[in-house]
């Protein structure tokens, strides 16, 4: 391949590329809530992004379809997402409740679990092995309308990030911060700790079930083991890369992330190399692995994480947007 | 009603563990009985799962014991720990299967190696951590997990491997033993009358000494296992053909163990044997009861922090070892097997009592069991059960952390979130 055809292939891949990032940001963001704000050891993201899939499939099935004609596929779409965010917040319940009150390692071994075995029991189910989905956003033929996709995504990211910089800033945000930082002094202020951190936790995993429900329609097939264990462990590198506890540096991660699973599969096709013969996947995961440990035994703050010195820079630019954005008024007083 | 609330009146007015017991078999023993009259068919698949479920148990012990003895000291889970086991197998294979090593040579260099991976293990990812807040060495165990794992993908493809080939193959570590036995009515009434001596014996020396303190600890377990036998017995009574009841004498028990399995059991009593002497009876076990309650104090008086909990990942890792060749013998080795097995086995450190050597025992036979007869369960519910094994094992933890999250054998102080 000369230059030309290998900037070309890069242009091309460049869309869904920003779609990825948009919705590894929404369910990355849920993660960083979680993770970052409310100090929960939280791997278990992928059962909730499952969980968002399957249900989106369900409802906007041909058999759905059939039985119920009336509704236009835009509602079944809507009403996928709204079931997707349903069963989440039970799963979440389920989970939460027996394992919030314990110390966070418990928290962790629950929700990894649970990330697997909801692949597990879905796979066991014949109805939903593999199933195909209806592509939703499509330009009239079988085409996908990517553009539309990534204005959705993208919308509901920005969303979320509005409303989560909103929530940190609340009453609530500060006693989740509190109830991180130092259990028992919140609780002797009269906050109900496990309260707390189960309302944080079932917000972050809807994110990950609305994020599922949007990514589904992408492919036209459900499959419960498509989604691998690689994911979970995607999710932890960017949240830990982009900074625990820092939504900018999240986004930063996600992206970083995405570009840096990309870059072995560019290689391998502007070089020529047989597919087959290297293990792209196995070496991407080598790289994130490497990069959660250096991180944490080099850096431990991440990119943008509290006590990182890019952390004041990173500040100072988002007060300036502030300002920007909301004139004079409140400005400087965002930190 | 809140199970707490329960819970809170159980040790309230403190119910005598033997009725809970009796209750707890007359209970099962209606429930079996009347299965017994229902599902006549699949009722007799319970024996052979029970026995596998103790096989199987017993490795989810050995790789157990890794995750409670570093739970014990650090108080986090290695999530690496199944990495290790998995290369266990690993290492056997690529000396005895690609190299050509002598089987038992083998085995015994992959154990080493393990040995020296969980030490490595320590000394880059963990111990600049030590100090770090609990979400740091917690995030570099997954790290870790993925980097071994990632590593057998690139190096052996995520392919089933055998590596029984050296020594003769699949056939010859699985073929069966067989053994024959009276029928089982006679069985078990040997096993009542045993343990009905045993009961009676121990209360004659309670009642000639009283002042030995009884110890509460066996004469339940006895209880239990006469229960058992009991339950055992009518159910066997009832199976016999009521025309012809002198086949009770006639008749046998065909019971057939496969060879491994007879391995797996016999070498985790024997690492369970020999660990319970080391912590007990050496310095370096002193040591490490020293670190595990308090580290700092064992510091003060001169007890080497760093070297105590380097050799307890060396054990935790050589046991994990010796767990994973015979995991593979039995099955086959693939690159996420250290995946679903260690979850397992976690969860069989925290049903048993996490920081608790003897509590990975029974929870990985706790685990074994119910993922071996919980499937059976669901079949006699008309369910097929296999495809649910995994999330059974999953749910029995749930319930363990909602009624008893300090495990069968730990102690509560390790397990509450304000312990910090």
């Amino acid at each position: 391949m000369d230059l030309s055809e290998i900037l070309a292939m890069i242009w091309g891949s460049l869309p869904e590329m920003v779609w990825l990032i948009f919705i590894y940001g929404i369910v990355t963001l849920g993660l960083n809530f979680i993770l970052g704000h409310g100090g929960m050891f939280h791997l278990g993201q992928i059962g909730f992004f499952v969980l968002g899939g399957m249900a989106s499939t369900i409802v906007t099935s041909e058999l759905w379809v059939k039985k119920y004609p009336g509704l236009t596929p835009f509602s079944n779409f809507v009403l996928g997402i709204i079931l997707g965010v349903v069963i989440s917040i039970l799963a979440a319940v389920g989970i939460g409740v027996p394992t919030l009150r314990l110390r966070g390692d418990y928290f962790a071994i629950a929700t990894l679990g649970f990330g697997e075995i909801v692949k597990v029991v879905l796979n066991a189910n014949d109805d939903l092995r593999y199933v195909p989905v209806p592509k939703i956003f499509h330009t009239g033929s079988e085409e996908i309308d990517l553009d539309l996709e990534i204005i959705l995504a993208a919308g509901i990211f920005i969303i979320f990030f509005i409303i989560i910089m909103w929530l940190t800033r609340r009453p609530f945000g500060r006693v989740l911060h509190a109830v991180r930082d130092d259990e028992l002094g919140a609780e002797s202020l009269g906050k109900n700790a496990f309260v707390v951190r189960l309302k944080a936790f079932i917000f972050g995993a809807a994110m990950a079930s609305i994020a599922g429900s949007l990514y589904v329609h992408h492919f036209g097939v459900f499959s419960p083991m498509s989604y691998m264990i690689d994911m979970t462990v995607m999710f932890l590198v960017i949240v830990v890369l982009g900074g625990i506890g820092n939504n900018v540096g999240t986004l930063l991660g996600v992206i970083t992330v995405v570009f840096l699973s990309a870059i072995p599969r560019w290689i391998t096709r502007a070089c020529e190399i047989d597919p087959t013969t290297v293990n792209i996947g196995a070496i991407n995961l080598l790289i994130f692995a490497g990069i959660i440990i250096a991180v944490m035994i080099f850096h431990p703050p991440g990119i943008l994480g509290e006590g990182s010195k890019l952390e004041p820079f990173a500040n100072r630019i988002k007060r300036e947007v502030m300002r920007f954005l909301l004139g004079a008024r409140r400005g400087g007083g965002h930190a | 009603m809140n199970i707490h609330a329960l819970l809170q009146w159980r040790y309230r007015h403190r119910v005598d563990p033997r009725v809970i017991i009796l209750g707890l078999g007359v209970t099962l023993g209606i429930i079996l009985i009347t299965l017994n009259y229902l599902q006549p068919v699949i009722i007799r698949l319970l024996p052979n799962a029970i026995l596998l479920g103790l096989f199987i148990g017993s490795i989810y012990a050995l790789v157990a014991l890794g995750y409670t003895m570093v739970y014990g000291i650090l108080k986090f889970i290695n999530f690496a720990h199944g990495e290790v086991f998995m290369w266990g197998g690993y290492f056997v294979y690529t000396f005895s299967v690609l190299g050509g090593v002598n089987f038992f040579i083998g085995c015994f260099v992959a154990v080493m190696l393990t040995t020296l991976m969980g030490i490595l293990i320590e000394r880059i990812g963990y111990r600049p951590l030590r100090r770090a807040p609990r979400l740091a060495p917690l995030i570099t165990a997954i790290g870790f997990s993925l980097f071994l794992q990632s590593l057998a993908v690139y190096c052996f493809k995520a392919d089933y491997r055998s590596i029984s080939a050296p020594i003769g193959g699949v056939d010859a570590i699985s073929s069966p033993v067989r053994l024959t036995l009276p029928s089982a009515p006679i069985l078990s009434g040997i096993g009542i009358g045993v343990f009905a001596l045993c009961y009676v014996f121990l209360h004659l020396r309670k009642r000639k000494n009283p002042e030995r303190k009884p110890s509460t600890m066996v004469e339940n377990l006895i209880l239990l296992f006469l229960v058992l036998f009991s339950i055992f017995f009518v159910l066997s009574i009832l199976n016999t053909p009521a025309a012809d009841p002198a086949s009770i004498f006639r008749s046998s028990v065909l019971l057939s163990i496969q060879l491994i399995d007879g391995i797996f059991l016999v070498t985790a009593v024997i690492v369970m044997i020999i660990l319970h002497l080391i912590v007990k009876y050496t310095t370096l076990g002193k040591a490490m009861r020293a670190v595990s309650d308090d580290m700092d104090s064992a510091s003060a008086v001169g007890i080497d922090v760093d070297r105590v909990i380097a050799s307890t990942f060396a054990l935790g890792s050589l046991v994990a070892g010796i767990g994973g060749i015979l995991f593979g013998l039995k099955y086959c080795i693939y690159p996420y097997m250290g995946f679903l097995p260690g979850l397992k086995a976690f969860a069989a450190a925290v049903v048993g009592g996490i920081g608790n050597i003897y509590g990975a025992m029974i929870g990985g036979l706790i685990i074994g069991m119910a993922e071996q007869v919980g499937p059976v369960g669901l079949d006699m519910a008309g369910i097929s059960g296999t495809p649910y094994q995994d999330a059974i094992v999953f749910i029995v933890l749930i319930i363990f952390l909602i009624i008893k999250p300090s495990g069968v054998m730990g102690k509560e102080h390790l397990v509450m979130s304000r312990g910090k």
